[in-house]
């Protein structure tokens, strides 16, 4: 019964997929409706500011930020492709589809008023990198890059949705969000955002991000380092970090991003390699073998024994040896007695197998031996 | 080695004390000195007794009117002016931060409540009797939509679709001081003039707003403030 | 070794001169940098400064992020921005386009109390001395884009990073490092041995071995000086990324890592508990002296359509001391027989082997209609390693045991401790991975979306061994070098079908080549409900065919629902909740006849039978049956326009349907933390979590001994049933670990004008119980008077616990001149029962151990004075 709701679903997923792709239109398909291309100069629909899209086009420095011009004075460059992942050079102005009829109105404008955000985000990464971009036709562009077109909003600056927001009261989804930033940083390590836990979850890139201001050493993050962003919401597990053994996070050695992709991935949780034990190889590499002898746990996953954000026993263990081994070995002779204090250095009987590394004091290669007489790890 | 610690434990302490000490007291004296600029940004909109500020009207009617519209051009109309924005105002010249050969002096001798009696007072007037604007003009033009060709943004956002004040639609999220905005519709044409210059150059830069406003200005051009004060004092 | 010697350099300078190849292109603008795709080095910093960047002279920004609105804006889930640093322009350099800013913070550091406490330096190497806490150096051309970028901080020699980066904004960007980590595992060891951190452990010359009394080694270990065990990672990175042509961009980068000091380790002479005055049981000391290179490669086209990424990486490893060698000071004696004709006095280890890992993998998404994407990844993977194998034994003479001339147990050890007694000569070891996953995402409308998506992995274990001596004809291995063949007669590990001593041995002769295929479908909805609230369902068919083991399929289906909502009462919550089945084909609990010397012709079975493996009842916990269900509340409430409070509350609940083995897992907690930021001078906040858990397991002990229902040995042993006579219901016993972690913190931070205080305090504290219940004494490890009312006792709580004051009054003298006053009081107290008595004596019969575990009780405090210098 099961066998054939698997096979069912595996044909429905193949058709699924194989279906995706003969819907595809033939040309090219818009990823998001920030990543659809701006409306091109030649629209000229009439703005409610007496300007029509062309003529701010002819008179705003280039909100491509010059990379046309500066393609079409070289002639080894390709022309600018319309790929919503083009570097900052060519960003279009995303469409705010809750102000669809809105115009560009150019940097200076907006900085006119938010003069304060002007100064933060000009030496920030994101707009310092935009202005370099900008280099060939002045510094003017930038925040319509990310907010979409301004018109409406100078206008009328708190009408819902007029611009494309990123915080806590925007109106804006999520997803339109992500797409804007997106279109410039798709792929690569967000290969695998759409569909990841973190988009369905509703999160934005400015949950994590905030690229108007330096608050991070680097990743223009939304608190001031990678593990305090994580913990807003992962509350828990930062807090397992606080444990006897952990990961030397609190002490500034690692980030949750050493080992997580929280940008998304295929390998569950948000791990970057393609499998957990993979993730641990990359410090741990002495353990990655292969073993002449193996032991099935251990090769199979490594958080089986191990509970890698922190525990209340030695080296991140999920339970005291001999506790621990005993959930499996009930083997004849010594593996399946009961360990009681009265074995314990203190007691009548000290016994080796529970007194420090317990089981562990014989079997020390528990995560392989490649001894040919190592097959239970003795040696 | 283990000895010296609790030694270096107290003269951390003690130094925190003697800090916080130091601290307070450039703190007060600070605290005695106007702050330059005031920020508005946590101002609520005020309140006032209307009646108690119609009888210390006394003085400032003989510049701005008997029923707050102003007997000259150089001076504002008062009457139907955000409350806020006047007491706003009134503390500035009161403390420093905005200064003017007439108002420092008169504004120097009132009280906290006086400022907002009188400016609640004046709230209260109606406005000067709209006139027709010309919305075809240069500075309707400037005054609803900007310029964005030169970085001028539309005055209306702040300043109100109708000139006479902002009109925000709700939200959660953080909101300027709406009520410090100051209606326009109808002041005097060469009060603005000198207003907006006066921002364009800093010289009235006494609050979050006028650092504002100074950005703004900074867009117009000579030409510009004439036509957006010609504009508003006829509409 | 040669071989293997060029395999490491090959990789370098191939990645090398692929490195300075792209540099020479630069061209075109790149999106960004992959950082978060590869594993490892995101985050430089020390327990000093865990951010890595905090430069005191640059306060946050009296003017905020906005002079239109207070305080700051919120994330969409709504949480507080923090307020920006006040900015930092930058000076000139010369006269040309370059800018450039730095801050430099130096001091000295002061430490006292119990300085070398485990916990307090476990991966802070605090020392007392000059330290710098902070040297920041930027350049940047703001017209080109171009930058140069230092950050640097230096604990000590052991705990310090450096790091370069340089580039072109959007081009391209290198990056090197250097970084030194410590890890302190104990600083109450003891080891008696020479030579700690080699390969060869020796005993001082008081002792003679094989041949001194527990008392004699009491008395050394008694006095040997305490010893710090630990090691240091030192790692060097260097990567480019970049565009390489159009729209391609590369990254490749290469790390080297040298990982030296040594860790606690074991050493096995055979039991001592079953035969006291006798056999030896060694906590020992290894080395760690490894190396690993690794290179990561990737070449990415992020079309409008295609979505195209390229991936290899590479890691080679090699172990510079991969063998330990040990000597035992404890006597062996033969527990029948004539006297001792064998004395087995040494131990030995296998380390680490040398390995390569390569793993290339290709990621490609297209874009489809109705906002759909397609993503289809393939990897392959191999892991290698074919180092020399060591002998079976590096024993000398004779071991085993002399009965009579027609038993006589005894081996030459001549005959296998050399290499010729080997089946192969290295291990030839390799495992192969290949995964493919295949997902396909639709969001047709604003309102519903759905994916399916489909992941295919494989492990394949390629590595086939066969013990077998040529020399002898012999299967199988030399346990505990001889000592266990030393102590009883014939059990030294081996197989003989021409012998009838040991034709009836069932010993492993095979290694367990572990493999497995996982196949997972996944199928999901989302519906967005409204504005700020969506539904998402999922449901993951999970199927796990592991090869030799106790199931060749393990099936777990799970379901699993998700509710966000951004307003509810102004707050965001995120609720999932999920539960999931597991249960598979049947379960043998013997899978592992194939890989033991009863399946080799020639094996006689013994008249009584071979003892059952293990109980039949046992069902290992990621195989077994299990229901889990899992819950998570994430709540986000914005207060007021300055404050925020957030909760998570969270539990799981897996129940195992094993009679024998884990039986239940249970988690539950909350967290609560509360954060405000009234004004950029002043920042607060405060945290509490608290966590319980608790694991259950059963487990029965075999009828082993006169009193406990004796079958072993006898006809009984063959039953494996529990119930039966071998695994009687009276020798059951159940055993639970429970634990409850509690955690608070307070920090604050306020700006005075010139001086700034910080003042953060954390508590951690948490309380493990191992307690147990049995059927009768029969299940306990020792059953006269005196262990059963130990027993009855009850293991005493395991505790950990901390608390930690920091405080920090920063002085900013002038814009450019700051002065830091840094102090921190910690105290913690520890107590694991593993460690019990082990204070008063590392020696108890023939065991001999090192550690006494982490101080019970400690104090520790640093003072700080750092200079600060704008630059």
């Amino acid at each position: 019964m099961r066998l054939v709701s698997l096979c069912c679903a595996a044909l429905l997923s193949v058709m699924l997929i194989v279906a995706g792709m003969l819907l595809s239109p033939p040309g090219a398909q818009a990823q998001q409706a920030a990543a659809s291309s701006a409306a091109p100069p030649d629209v000229q629909h009439s703005a409610s500011s007496g300007l029509s899209q062309g003529d701010i086009a002819r008179m705003l420095p280039a909100t491509d930020m010059g990379a046309n011009a500066a393609r079409q004075k070289d002639p080894h460059l390709a022309p600018v492709s319309d790929s919503p992942a083009t570097p900052f050079d060519a960003a279009p102005i995303p469409v705010n589809p809750l102000a669809p009829n809105a115009d560009a109105i150019g940097a200076k404008t907006c900085v006119a008023c938010h003069a304060q955000e002007n100064i933060q985000a000009s030496h920030s990464l994101h707009v310092i990198s935009f202005r370099a971009g900008a280099a060939n036709s002045g510094p003017q562009a930038a925040c319509e890059t990310c907010h979409g077109p301004g018109s409406v909003h100078a206008k009328d600056p708190t009408a819902p949705g007029s611009i494309i927001a990123y915080t806590h009261e925007s109106k804006t989804p999520p997803r339109v969000q992500a797409g804007v930033c997106l279109g410039c940083h798709a792929g690569g390590a967000r290969q695998h955002w759409v569909g990841s836990v973190h988009e369905n979850r509703g999160l934005s890139c400015s949950d994590c991000h905030n690229p108007m201001t330096r608050l991070s050493p680097e990743g223009l993050l939304a608190a001031s380092s990678i593990n305090e962003v994580c913990a807003s919401c992962h509350q828990d597990i930062r807090a397992k970090f606080n444990r006897r053994s952990h990961m030397p996070l609190p002490e500034g050695q690692m980030a949750c991003t050493d080992c997580h992709n929280p940008h998304g991935s295929i390998t569950k949780p948000l791990l970057k390699t393609d499998t957990v034990n993979e993730t641990c190889y990359t410090c741990h590499a002495e353990k990655r073998g292969p073993f002449l002898f193996e032991h099935a746990p251990v090769r199979e996953n490594c958080l089986n024994c191990h509970d890698v954000h922190g525990s209340n026993q030695q080296t991140l263990l999920v339970a005291p040896i001999p506790m621990l081994c005993q959930q499996c070995h009930t083997m004849t002779l010594h593996p399946n007695d009961l360990q009681t204090p009265a074995g314990l250095g203190t007691g009548p009987h000290p016994d080796e197998r529970i007194i420090g590394r317990g089981c562990l004091t014989c079997h020390s290669n528990i995560h392989g031996s490649n001894n040919p007489s190592g097959p239970k790890f003795h040696e | 080695m283990t000895h010296r610690t609790p030694l270096l434990w107290v003269c951390l302490l003690m130094s925190t004390v003697v800090l916080d000490v130091a601290a307070e007291a450039p703190a007060a004296s600070t605290s005695a000195a106007p702050p330059s600029v005031q920020d508005l940004r946590r101002m609520h909109p005020i309140s006032g007794d209307a009646k108690a500020g119609a009888a210390k009207t006394a003085v400032c009617l003989a510049c701005h009117g008997p029923q707050g519209v102003a007997i000259a051009p150089n001076f504002p109309h008062l009457a139907g002016q955000s409350a806020s924005y006047l007491y706003v105002q009134l503390k500035e010249f009161h403390d420093g931060q905005r200064k003017d050969p007439v108002m420092t002096g008169q504004a120097a001798t009132l009280t906290d409540d006086d400022m907002r009696n009188l400016a609640s007072y004046y709230a209260t007037l109606p406005p000067k009797p709209a006139g027709k604007g010309d919305a075809s003009s240069r500075g309707a033009q400037l005054y609803r939509a900007g310029d964005p060709a030169r970085g001028i943004p539309p005055c209306q956002a702040c300043h109100g679709p109708a000139g006479l004040g902002p009109q925000p639609h709700p939200s959660a999220a953080p909101q300027p001081p709406w009520a410090t905005f100051p209606h326009l519709r109808g002041q005097s044409g060469l009060y603005l003039t000198k207003q907006l210059g006066d921002f364009k150059r800093g010289t009235r830069a006494g609050n979050s707003n006028a650092r504002v406003m100074h950005g703004v200005a900074q867009t117009l051009s000579d030409d510009d403030i004439q036509a957006l004060s010609a504009y508003l004092s006829s509409w | 070794m040669l071989a293997l010697k060029q395999n490491r350099t090959t990789p370098t300078v191939l990645t090398l001169s692929l490195l300075l190849g792209l540099c020479g292109m630069q061209d075109v603008l790149a999106g960004d940098t992959s950082d978060t795709m590869r594993v490892g080095d995101t985050q430089f910093g020390n327990a000093l400064d865990p951010l890595g960047w905090t430069p005191m002279l640059q306060p946050a920004d009296p003017d905020g992020m906005s002079l239109l609105h207070a305080g700051m804006l919120r994330t969409p889930t709504g949480n507080l921005y923090p307020y920006p640093p006040m900015v930092n322009a930058g000076k000139p350099v010369g006269q040309g386009d370059w800018l450039y800013n730095g801050e430099i913070e130096f001091g000295y550091l002061h430490v006292g109390g119990d300085r070398n406490a485990e916990y307090f330096r476990q991966y802070a190497d605090w020392r007392s001395g000059p330290v710098l806490g902070l040297l920041a150096l930027n350049f940047w051309n703001p017209k080109t884009g171009e930058y140069v970028e230092f950050r640097g901080n230096h604990l000590s020699a052991d705990d310090q990073f450096y790091r370069l980066r340089a580039g072109q904004y959007g081009s391209y960007r290198i990056e090197a490092f250097y970084r030194d980590m410590p890890h302190t595992v104990s600083t109450n060891a003891y080891p008696i041995w020479n030579g700690v951190g080699t390969t060869n452990l020796t005993l001082p010359p008081s002792l003679v071995p094989g041949g001194s009394t527990p008392a004699q080694v009491a008395a050394v270990s008694a006095v040997t000086p305490e010893h710090n065990i630990g090691l240091k990672r030192t790692r060097e990175g260097l990567s480019y990324e970049g565009v390489v042509y159009q729209n391609w961009i590369a990254s490749a980068g290469i790390t080297n890592e040298k990982r030296t000091g040594t860790r606690l380790w074991g050493g096995s002479m055979f039991f001592n508990y079953s035969f006291p005055d006798n056999g030896g049981i060694l906590e020992t000391v290894r080395p760690i002296d490894f190396r690993t290179t690794d290179i990561n490669l990737s070449l990415r086209n992020v079309g409008k359509v295609w979505h195209f990424l390229a991936t290899y990486n590479g890691s080679f490893f090699r172990n510079h001391k991969d063998y330990l060698d040990f000597q035992s000071p404890f006597a062996l004696s033969n527990v029948v027989g004539v006297p001792q004709v064998a004395n087995i006095t040494t131990g030995q280890f296998s380390l680490e082997p040398n390995n390569d890992y390569h793993n290339v993998r290709l990621d490609l998404s297209r874009e489809l209609k109705w906002n759909g994407q397609l993503t289809v990844a393939g990897a392959w993977g191999t892991m290698r390693q074919n180092d020399a194998l060591l002998p079976p034994t590096n024993c000398t003479g004779t071991g085993g045991v002399y009965i009579s001339p027609t038993a006589n147990y005894t081996f030459p050890c001549a005959n296998w401790n050399t290499t010729a007694a080997l089946s192969e000569p290295s291990a030839n070891a390799r495992i192969d991975t290949g995964l493919l996953d295949a997902r396909a995402t639709f969001h047709p409308n604003q309102a519903f979306g759905w994916h399916a998506g489909l992941r295919w992995y494989r492990e394949d274990d390629k590595t086939r061994y066969l013990a077998y001596n040529p020399l002898t004809g012999q299967y199988g291995f030399i346990s505990e070098n001889g000592s266990q063949g030393t102590v009883v007669p014939g059990q030294t590990g081996f197989f003989d079908p021409n012998n009838p001593l040991y034709a009836s041995n069932s010993v492993p002769v095979r290694n367990v080549p572990v493999s497995y295929t996982d196949a997972v479908l996944e199928l999901g909805a989302d519906w967005q409900l409204s504005h700020k609230t969506s539904l998402g369902v999922t449901y993951t068919y999970d199927r796990n065919e592991p090869k030799y083991r106790e199931r060749n399929r393990v099936d777990d289906q799970r379901f699993k629902l998700a509710w966000v909502s951004r307003d509810v009462v102004g707050a965001t919550i995120r609720l999932s909740w999920e539960y999931a089945r597991r249960d598979g084909d049947q379960y043998n609990y013997d899978p592992y006849v194939p890989f033991y010397s009863q399946s080799l012709p020639g094996f006689v079975t013994p008249a009584v039978g071979l003892p059952a493996y293990t109980v039949a009842d046992m069902r290992m916990y990621d195989l077994s049956n299990r229901t889990e269900s899992k819950a998570r509340l994430i709540v986000t409430h914005p207060l007021g326009e300055s404050a925020t409070i957030s909760a998570t509350f969270y539990g799981n609940r897996d129940n195992y349907d094993a009679l024998i083995g884990r039986q239940s897992t249970r988690t539950t907690g909350a967290t609560l933390q509360w954060d405000w930021q009234p004004s950029p001078k002043t920042t607060m906040n405060g945290y509490l979590g608290v966590e319980g858990s608790r694991m259950g397991i059963a487990n029965v002990n075999d009828a082993d001994s006169v009193d406990n229902g004796k079958i072993y040995g006898s006809i009984g042993q063959t039953n494996p049933n529990l119930g039966g006579p071998f695994y009687p219901y009276a020798n059951q016993w159940w055993e639970y670990d429970s634990e409850t972690n509690r955690n608070a913190g307070l920090t604050f931070s306020h700006d005075f004008g010139r001086v700034r205080a910080d003042l953060s305090y954390n508590y951690t504290g948490s309380v493990g119980h191992v307690g147990y219940n049995y059927a009768t004494i029969g299940a306990l490890a020792f059953r006269d008077a005196a262990s059963v009312a130990a027993s009855n006792q009850g293991f005493p709580d395991d505790k950990y616990r901390t608390n930690t004051l920091d405080m920090g009054l920063s002085f900013r003298v002038t814009s450019n001149v700051g002065v830091r006053l840094y102090g921190r009081y910690e105290t913690g107290a520890f107590s694991d029962w593993h460690y019990l008595g082990l204070n008063n004596t590392l020696v108890y019969d023939h065991r001999l151990y090192t550690d006494k575990g982490g101080q019970l009780h400690y104090n520790a405090s640093l003072v700080g004075v750092m200079l600060n210098l704008k630059l």
